[in-house]
């Protein structure tokens, strides 16, 4: 069954196209990753997933089921972590899951174990009455979570979960998003952390100007780059690099400047280091260390947009 | 419906919870009726200036028959110099017998006796409604004695010694003044109810901001549920605060329980209303608190004083007066002033209705603005 499904989806900000004429499918139990800049679309997706917005063109479906015409069994299916922690800091942690779920329709007993269970899940039950506002931000990252996740949504959004918090929460989020997909939740996980949607995804697609523009498990996004090499050139400094001499050289596809090392990719049939090296040597750049690099997501990222994920 | 009850409970819970509600809601209560309870026990009197072109005893007495109560002080002034003590403060009010006014009653020509007044219509009416039941039985005296003098003095000697007709005025003259107080308290009050009921508005910019809102929305619950759960928790905050106040007054000052009590408290009401409505209409056209705050201020403070809620309508410009009209204040304190002066209360349901067209536009207007802002709600 698919569990979410896009069918030629467009979205409209005045003149600007947020979603341009997209296809997906999310096969249900997947851990589903979106990759993409700010402003590449993948917010305004979630966002009509959810039925936060309103589609202009196209077909969304939610466990085969046509939004538009059934949005609240949309809504009873989707369960969303949103990027910015969405609690009450007036409430303590168990009325804050308790009054999420009860919107779903869960009350009496239902409701006290939902939340409980909930609770338990993010491990928060030891303080269920604790006010929201005492917590640290990784316990507030935790009960956004469990707000989402009470009334048992077969479908779980989860943006940017782990922004900002300690390698130990992180930890324990991405061991819970890992739990919930194994008990049968299908996860649409979005992350600027590139090692996470390495770690967890079972399959990922690449988000860019409102297209998708890559789309598959990461062994598959790696296949695709795999016609390239990439060296990473350690130098003593950066300052007198000139990236459009380097970009001329025969067989360059994109170079990417960090600290003192020059990152390039080249096409694979194109054999073209010692033009690089004499490049660097002619203008008196002096060269520290000189290594290649086996492609991973950053990489795929960059070559297929041309920038790197936070850009 | 469920979900309507689950985020009315839960937004009472919030509001109460967050510092400083509970205390201003109480305050805005309790102050106005401090005030009032204040100004009724240190009531000053009234200074009334005599203008008598009369050289007749009936302006005379008439005029004599404010002192009697405590409530007043009677100044003989010329009509050259009335400008001058109204704009000093030195007389509240002036009453101008016209020339031959005693004779004119003794034969039963038509009078024309002018009250000027500048603290405010209901003190105005209150005079002017005692001074013409004094005229009244004193043109039963000039029918019976048909016009002749002599038998109408004889007549009005013996009316002087009746002291039933004399008990009345001093309920009309007491009653001026409180009503007078009561409506200066009830302006009072009106401000801090559509403060307060801004601050329950502004919870949904707050929701906004904190991204809860966006979170509801997310849940099987429609728009126009989580603003009318809004709406519902505004009335019963408006609704605690005007049972409040009426409480206060009916076991503190002893208002009887008729029918003028449920009159200002219908009236109070439904300006309750139209002050949600136009809370929504401030904040449907926010971004943020601070915007809506700064809206609020601009809008509530000025609006209160064209509406009459600080001073008499009738000592503004003519301008500002018929903006007046405009504002829901000015027919809420008139409504109140009517029930004061013990109109009818089919005179009260054209203000009542008017309340009810100002609450339904700002609502109606609001409703539309929020629904095009969710077209671009903003979630993740």
């Amino acid at each position: 069954m698919k569990a979410v499904k896009f069918e030629r989806l467009t979205k409209r900000f005045g003149d600007l196209v947020a979603i341009d004429n997209v296809n997906l499918e999310i096969e249900e139990g997947e851990i589903y990753g979106f990759l993409g800049p700010n402003g590449a679309g993948k917010s305004t997706a979630i966002n009509i997933i959810c039925g936060l917005l309103k589609i202009d063109s196209g077909k969304v479906y939610v466990m085969e089921r046509d939004i538009k015409r059934e949005p609240d069994f949309a809504k009873m299916n989707i369960g969303v972590v949103p990027q910015d922690i969405a609690i009450y800091g007036e409430l303590s942690a168990y009325e804050n899951v308790s009054f999420f779920a009860s919107l779903y329709g869960l009350k009496g007993r239902e409701l006290k174990e939902s939340v409980d269970m909930a609770l338990e899940f993010v491990g928060l039950q030891d303080k269920a009455n604790w006010m929201a506002n005492k917590f640290s931000g990784g316990m507030k990252r935790r009960l956004n979570i469990a707000c989402a996740i009470a009334h048992k949504p077969k479908i779980i959004i989860l943006d940017e979960p782990t922004v900002g918090i300690d390698p130990q929460s992180r930890n324990h989020i991405l061991e819970s998003v890992k739990k919930l997909n194994e008990m049968g939740s299908t996860v649409i996980y979005t992350s600027h952390y590139m090692e996470e949607v390495e770690a967890i995804c079972t399959k990922i697609s690449i988000i860019d100007h409102g297209k998708i523009i890559a789309e598959g498990t990461k062994e598959e996004l790696k296949s695709i780059i795999t016609d390239t090499n990439t060296v990473m050139i350690t130098v003593t400094s950066v300052a007198n690099i000139d990236e459009n001499k380097l970009k001329a050289i025969n067989g360059v596809k994109s170079i990417d400047i960090d600290e003192n090392t020059v990152k390039i990719v080249s096409y694979r049939d194109v054999s073209n280091l010692d033009k690089i090296i004499h490049y660097f040597t002619s203008d008196g750049i002096a060269i520290k260390n000189i290594e290649t690099q086996t492609p991973d997501l950053e990489t795929v990222f960059l070559t297929l947009t041309g920038r790197k994920l936070r850009d | 419906m469920r979900n309507t009850f689950i985020l009315v409970k839960n937004t009472l819970k919030l509001f109460f919870r967050r510092k400083g509600n509970l205390i201003y809601i109480l305050l805005s209560v309790l102050i106005p009726f401090v005030v009032l309870t204040m100004n009724l026990s240190g009531t000053s009197k009234l200074t009334i200036g005599v203008i008598n072109n009369d050289t007749g005893i009936l302006s005379k007495d008439l005029a004599n028959s404010f002192k009697d109560s405590q409530k007043f002080e009677v100044v003989n002034i010329d009509k050259s110099n009335l400008d001058k003590y109204v704009t000093k403060g030195n007389i509240d009010f002036a009453i101008i017998f016209p020339k031959d006014f005693s004779k004119n009653v003794i034969e039963d020509k038509p009078l024309k006796v002018q009250i000027v007044s500048i603290k405010g219509k209901e003190v105005a009416l209150a005079v002017k409604s005692y001074v013409d039941e004094y005229i009244s039985n004193l043109k039963y005296l000039s029918i019976s004695s048909n016009g002749d003098s002599s038998t109408f003095y004889k007549m009005y000697q013996e009316y002087e010694k009746n002291a039933l007709i004399k008990l009345g005025e001093y309920t009309v003259k007491d009653k001026s003044v409180i009503n007078d107080i009561m409506t200066r308290s009830v302006g009072m009050f009106i401000m801090f109810l559509m403060l307060g009921t801004s601050r329950i508005a502004e919870l949904m910019l707050q929701e906004k901001r904190d991204k809860t809102y966006s979170r509801i929305y997310a849940a099987p619950v429609k728009s126009i549920v989580y603003a009318l759960s809004n709406f519902i928790v505004n009335m019963i905050v408006t609704l605690f605060q005007i049972g409040l106040i009426m409480l206060l007054l009916a076991v503190f000052l002893k208002l009887p329980f008729d029918k003028s009590f449920l009159e200002i408290f219908v009236i109070l009401v439904v300006f309750g209303i139209s002050a949600i409505g136009l809370s929504m209409l401030i904040v449907a056209f926010s971004d943020s608190t601070a915007q809506s705050g700064g809206l609020s201020t601009l809008i509530i403070t000025p609006s209160c004083m064209l509406g009459g809620a600080f001073w008499p309508i009738e000592v503004m410009p003519k301008v500002f007066q018929k903006v007046s009209y405009f504002m829901p204040q000015r027919w809420a304190i008139d409504a109140i002033t009517k029930i004061e002066g013990a109109t009818s209360s089919s005179d009260v349901l054209l203000n009542i209705f008017i309340l009810l067209a100002f609450a339904l536009t700002f609502i109606l207007i609001a409703s539309y603005k929020m629904k095009m802002s969710n077209k671009t709600a903003d979630f993740v």
